[in-house]
C-alpha cells in the first residue's frame, strides 16, 4: 500500500498505491505508515497522486498519524492531492493543519 | 367531499408525525436516566456513542455535515494541535466523501453561477426598459416632470427597481463565499 520513494537525511519521501482510499484500507494503511515510522523516525511526505476517492474514515487515518507524529516533533506533509481530494480538504478546513504541496520537490525545497 | 377526506388524511398523518416525535422525546428521556443510573467502562461508552451517531448520522445531509466544520474558522487562535484535536472528534461525528463533496461543490457553483445570470439579467432588462420608449399607457404615470415633455414615470421607477434588485442578486452572488476556495 505504501512504498518507499526516496529518503534523505530530514525526509521521508513515500507514495500511496492506492485509488480508492476509504474505511476498508485506513486501518491498514495507518499501521504500515506508523510502523514505517518506527524505523525511519523522520518527516513524512506522503505522495497522493493516485488516489482518486477518499472518505472521511481515511482522512480520520491521517489526522490521527499527524497527531502521533507532532508529539515527537515530526510532521507528515501531503502532496500531489488531485482536485476533488484537495477541495475536500479545503471545504473541512483540513488545510489548516495539514501542510499540502504540489509536489515533492516543493515540499522538501519547503522543508529545507 | 373528497377534499374533506384528503384533509383528513393531512390531519392523520400531523398526528402520526407528533405522535413519533414525542414517543422519540419519551424514550430519550428514559434513555439518558438509565444512563445516568448505570455505571459504565470507556468502551462500552464509546460502542453506544458510535451506534447512537451511526443512526443520527443517516438523517443527516452532506451540507449539514460540512457545515459542522465552520466551527474551526472561529478557533482563529488554536494551536495546531488543538484544531487535530477538534478534528477527530468532528471526523467521528460526520461522515462524508469526495464523490459526494464534488456533488456538493459542483452543485454550489452551479447556484452562484444561475443568481451571477439573474443579477446581469435583471440589470439589462431594467436598463432596457428605462431606454426604449415606454408604452403610450404608462405616459399617464408621469411622477415628476423635467420638463412638460420629459420626466419620471412609473416605468422608470419599475425599471429601476429591477436594476437595484439585479445589482443586489449579483452582488450577493459574488459575496457567497465558494465552498472550495482555498
Amino acid at each position: 500500500m505504501i512504498s518507499i520513494f526516496k529518503e534523505d537525511q530530514k525526509n521521508l519521501l513515500v507514495t500511496l498505491d492506492l485509488h480508492e482510499a476509504s474505511l476498508t484500507n485506513a486501518e491498514v494503511f495507518k499501521l504500515e505508515l506508523l510502523q514505517l515510522f518506527e524505523t525511519h523516525h523522520k518527516h513524512i511526505i506522503l505522495n497522493m497522486d493516485q488516489v482518486e476517492y477518499i472518505d472521511s474514515s481515511f482522512v480520520g487515518a491521517l489526522v490521527a498519524l499527524l497527531r502521533q507524529l507532532m508529539t515527537v516533533k515530526k510532521d507528515l506533509i501531503l502532496v500531489g492531492l488531485r482536485k476533488e481530494i484537495a477541495d475536500l480538504f479545503a471545504l473541512i478546513r483540513l488545510d489548516k493543519v495539514f501542510k499540502i504541496y504540489s509536489s515533492f520537490d516543493e515540499a522538501g525545497s519547503s522543508l529545507n | 367531499m373528497k377534499a374533506n377526506d384528503d384533509n383528513k388524511d393531512k390531519i392523520d398523518q400531523l398526528r402520526t408525525v407528533a405522535d413519533k416525535q414525542s414517543a422519540i422525546e419519551e424514550k430519550l428521556d428514559e434513555l439518558i436516566t438509565l444512563l445516568a443510573e448505570n455505571d459504565f467502562d470507556s468502551e462500552t461508552v464509546k460502542q453506544y456513542q458510535s451506534r447512537l451517531s451511526s443512526a443520527l448520522q443517516h438523517k443527516m445531509t452532506i451540507a449539514e455535515d460540512l457545515k459542522a466544520f465552520e466551527v474551526i474558522d472561529k478557533k482563529t487562535d488554536a494551536s495546531r494541535e488543538q484544531l487535530l484535536d477538534e478534528f477527530s472528534v468532528l471526523l467521528e461525528a460526520h461522515t462524508f466523501n469526495s464523490k459526494a463533496t464534488t456533488k456538493y461543490l459542483q452543485t454550489e457553483r452551479n447556484n452562484k453561477f444561475i443568481l451571477m445570470a439573474i443579477g446581469v439579467i435583471m440589470i439589462t432588462l431594467g436598463f432596457a426598459m428605462i431606454i426604449m420608449p415606454a408604452p403610450p399607457y404608462f405616459e399617464m404615470f408621469t411622477i415628476f416632470y423635467f420638463t412638460p415633455d420629459d420626466g419620471v414615470t412609473l416605468m422608470d421607477l419599475i425599471s429601476l427597481i429591477i436594476v437595484f434588485a439585479g445589482i443586489y442578486v449579483f452582488v450577493r452572488s459574488l459575496y457567497k463565499k465558494n465552498p472550495g476556495a482555498r
